[in-house]
């Protein structure tokens, strides 16, 4: 079967623009870091010099690139759990019938609505050492005995960031599940009932279930946006104290703007989407496997 | 044979529809883009029928009394310029480096940027990034300027690459008098004292010195202050990197000796978190600008009889008086199209009245570098300023003798890349190898001699 040339035309057309787009929004910005991590690039003048690998060379050899993945790697698996075991948890209860539950249902979107910035700047003024409401709760109360430091001392700082994350985005978890389980038909609770399934079997055997194909995309997207984010991070400790709460992204951002180094900055936005890759390759193959044999 | 001749009379019907999608599609892009070039065409109308022009200016400044200030100051001058609307914006000390460097890498800078400390002035000079404003300085009057104050943006053929639109004394050492009397305790002038102050302090919840300890902003500078008002340089007056010197490993010791009697979250602190926690009276003594003034008549009266200031202490033994100016700076970047607009504009803020109205409003925060005004009774006759005259005194006679970070002496040769050094924080990283990571003073200042040479070789 042949189109005929003018509605090939009009095919090429209407995919014309998408490609475009593909070009412009995705192939070109990748081409354009792969190709300044070869180069040795003034962020202000934008001058530049070929180096080769030189750039990847330098950030394994340096000290600051293993703690900064590994710092990664933990704050994202650790928000990642938190998000889904609270977000799932908190769907479940405002799954079951209870007075003014559509205004809680309201209220529990509120961190994820709220802006990161203004979010940070609340988070900062309760965690405050001077005059902070964390600090005058616990010190009223006599659990400690002078003010807790928060964001300049660690672990205490990297615990402060992984909880705020974990406030700022479960609510997301929220959503997804609450929408998945009203989708659930009750027909399955009613027959597992009947045959004396208690509640956590209930929820192991029927509802886990049902819910796995949303929870795979749920922790697929919170992956890769925990994994690369940067403005949580650096507006509550700025990668500090020392470099306890550096992550990739943030040493991305030291590299290209304070310091200048484009093309460095850029050999670790190359370096971090090959991490994620090799993440959630995997990961993929999982819920693959993981979605076949449930179909058995 | 054409795809619709091969298909049924259902898909006849389907393919009409296809048909009249596609001309649906056709139609729409064609009435889209006739929509969009119109309001294009007519907003270039609109524009060239207006010829107005709009300048983006960057400025560090933006307490609410200050925004105030320029808003009075951007109506004045819109007024006498119909044909030029400013756009302010404000951007923080912290990440006013970060941002230009994100502006001038996506070729979309600002017009004219305001109050950037001198420290990074010279790194952008030094790329080439600025447009020269000789004719604003001699517009505004070369001679009216204060010496250091002009000579600080000389280029080496003798003109000028940015103005200086006012000073902070950002050293200015800031205490409780109230709080030493009831310790027996006197100002201290020496570093010795100043422990012994902030350690007769800390107790009952206050501490003894609100200062900056965080990896970023403001902890630059009071390293590099303690480095020099203990008898060191972090680059010598030829240029080169002293930074593994027993003064500076003196000062760095001092530094970590200071730190028990700061504040617990002082490792997270830099400019609002160090004045905050001065002025909110929860430490006795602070370094800052006189910003502090206007912060404690706001914000917590009851203690303004009670502060004082004076220049920053130093070592006893071979250390040296110090005192620093930020010799705030006024540049118009390279890639400006507005770039005789942007004079006007900079050299707009020098009106007398406008000017005293800006510095008002932050009385003894920004000290004038204009001598006229400096010594005009309507700049001196604030109320504040009037209450305060003794460290009012104090912080005119620091900003006469005090050199600035990008040119610590007359005898050194601007350091261009002061705005490198502290960009890359290093020596805010210095001090937290040592209160965080546990770093031998003398270890983290060869660390630093390491990091600022790379730096100075770059």
């Amino acid at each position: 079967m042949r189109l005929s040339t003018k509605n090939s035309a009009l095919g090429i057309g209407l995919i014309f623009p998408v490609l475009v787009l593909f070009f412009v929004l995705l192939a070109y910005p990748l081409m354009s870091a792969i190709l300044l991590s070869f180069n040795r690039v003034d962020t202000m003048t934008l001058s530049s010099s070929y180096v080769g690998l030189d750039n990847y060379w330098e950030i394994f050899r340096g000290s600051e690139f293993l703690p900064a993945l590994a710092t990664n790697v933990a704050y994202a698996l650790a928000t990642l759990v938190l998000q889904v075991v609270v977000g799932v948890g908190i769907a479940l209860l405002l799954h079951r019938e209870f007075y003014l539950r559509s205004l809680a249902r309201g209220l529990v979107l509120f961190p994820y609505m709220l802006s990161t910035v203004v979010a940070v700047l609340v988070w900062r003024w309760l965690f405050n050492d001077l005059y902070g409401f964390l600090n005058f709760v616990l010190l009223g109360l006599g659990i400690v005995d002078a003010p807790v430091d928060w964001l300049g001392r660690m672990p205490n700082a990297f615990v402060s960031v992984v909880l705020v994350s974990t406030w700022k985005f479960f609510p997301f978890v929220v959503i997804a599940v609450l929408a998945r389980l009203q989708s659930i038909p009750d027909y399955l609770y009613e027959a597992a009932t009947m045959d004396g399934a208690s509640r956590w079997s209930l929820f192991w055997d029927i509802t886990l279930p049902q819910l796995r194909s949303v929870l795979s995309v749920i922790i697929l997207l919170r992956a890769i946006w925990d994994f690369k984010e940067f403005d949580m991070i650096y507006l509550l400790t700025g990668g500090g104290p020392g470099h306890g709460t550096q992550t990739l992204p943030l040493m991305l951002y030291e590299l290209a703007f304070p310091l200048s180094q484009m093309g460095k900055a850029s050999a670790i936005g190359v370096i971090m989407l090959l991490v994620m890759l090799l993440m959630i390759v995997p990961y993929f193959r999982f819920a693959k496997v993981g979605g076949e044999e449930s179909g058995r | 044979m054409s795809n619709q001749k091969e298909r049924g009379p259902s898909a006849a019907g389907s393919s009409r529809l296809a048909l009249g999608r596609r001309q649906t599609v056709k139609g729409l892009t064609a009435l889209g883009g006739a929509v969009l070039g119109g309001a294009a065409l007519g907003g270039i109308g609109r524009a060239r029928a207006q010829g107005a022009k709009t300048l983006r200016v960057w400025t560090t400044q933006g307490a609410p009394l200050q925004r105030e200030a320029y808003k009075v100051i951007i109506a004045a001058f819109e007024a006498e310029n119909p044909n030029i609307k400013i756009a302010l914006e404000f951007v923080s000390d912290n990440d006013a480096w970060s941002k230009l460097g994100a502006a001038f890498a996506g070729g979309d800078v600002p017009d004219v940027v305001q109050h950037l400390s001198s420290v990074f002035t010279g790194s952008l000079f030094q790329r080439g990034l600025l447009e020269p404003v000789t004719d604003v300085v001699k517009k505004v009057g070369e001679n009216d300027f204060s010496d250091a104050a002009r000579d600080v943006y000389r280029d080496p053929k003798g003109g000028y690459f940015a103005t200086v639109i006012g000073t902070a004394v950002l050293s200015t050492f800031w205490y409780r008098k109230d709080l030493l009397a009831a310790e027996g305790l006197t100002a201290p002038k020496y570093f010795d004292e100043w422990l012994k102050v902030a350690k007769a302090t800390t107790k009952g919840g206050r501490y003894g010195a609100s200062l900056p300890y965080s990896g970023r902003g403001f902890t630059n500078f009071l390293v590099d202050y303690t480095i020099q008002a203990s008898g060191g340089w972090l680059v010598a007056p030829d240029l080169s990197v002293t930074a593994n010197s027993p003064a500076v490993i003196a000062a760095l010791e001092f530094l970590k000796e200071m730190r028990p009697y700061a504040p617990p979250g002082a490792n997270n602190y830099s400019f609002d978190e160090s004045l905050g926690g001065f002025v909110s009276g929860a430490a006795a003594t602070s370094i800052y600008t006189g910003r502090v003034l206007t912060n404690v008549s706001e914000k917590n009266p009851t203690i303004e009889p009670h502060i004082e200031a004076l220049p920053y202490p130093y070592r006893r033994d071979g250390g040296r008086p110090f005192a620093t100016n930020s010799f705030a700076s006024q540049f118009i970047p390279k890639g400006s199209k507005n770039v005789d607009e942007a004079k006007l504009f900079a050299a707009f803020q020098y009106r007398p009245d406008l000017y005293v109205k800006f510095l008002h409003s932050a009385p003894g925060h920004l000290l004038p570098v204009l001598t006229s005004i400096g010594n005009s009774p309507d700049y001196l006759n604030h109320p504040l300023l009037a209450r305060h005259k003794a460290a009012v005194a104090v912080m005119v006679d620091e900003a006469s003798w005090g050199g600035a970070p990008v040119k610590p002496s007359k005898e050194h040769a601007l350091i261009l890349k002061s705005g490198d050094i502290f960009g890359a924080n290093v020596m805010a990283n210095a001090l937290q190898r040592i209160v965080v990571d546990g770093a031998t003073p003398a270890a983290t200042a060869a660390w630093l001699q390491d990091e600022v040479a790379k730096i100075m070789k770059s």
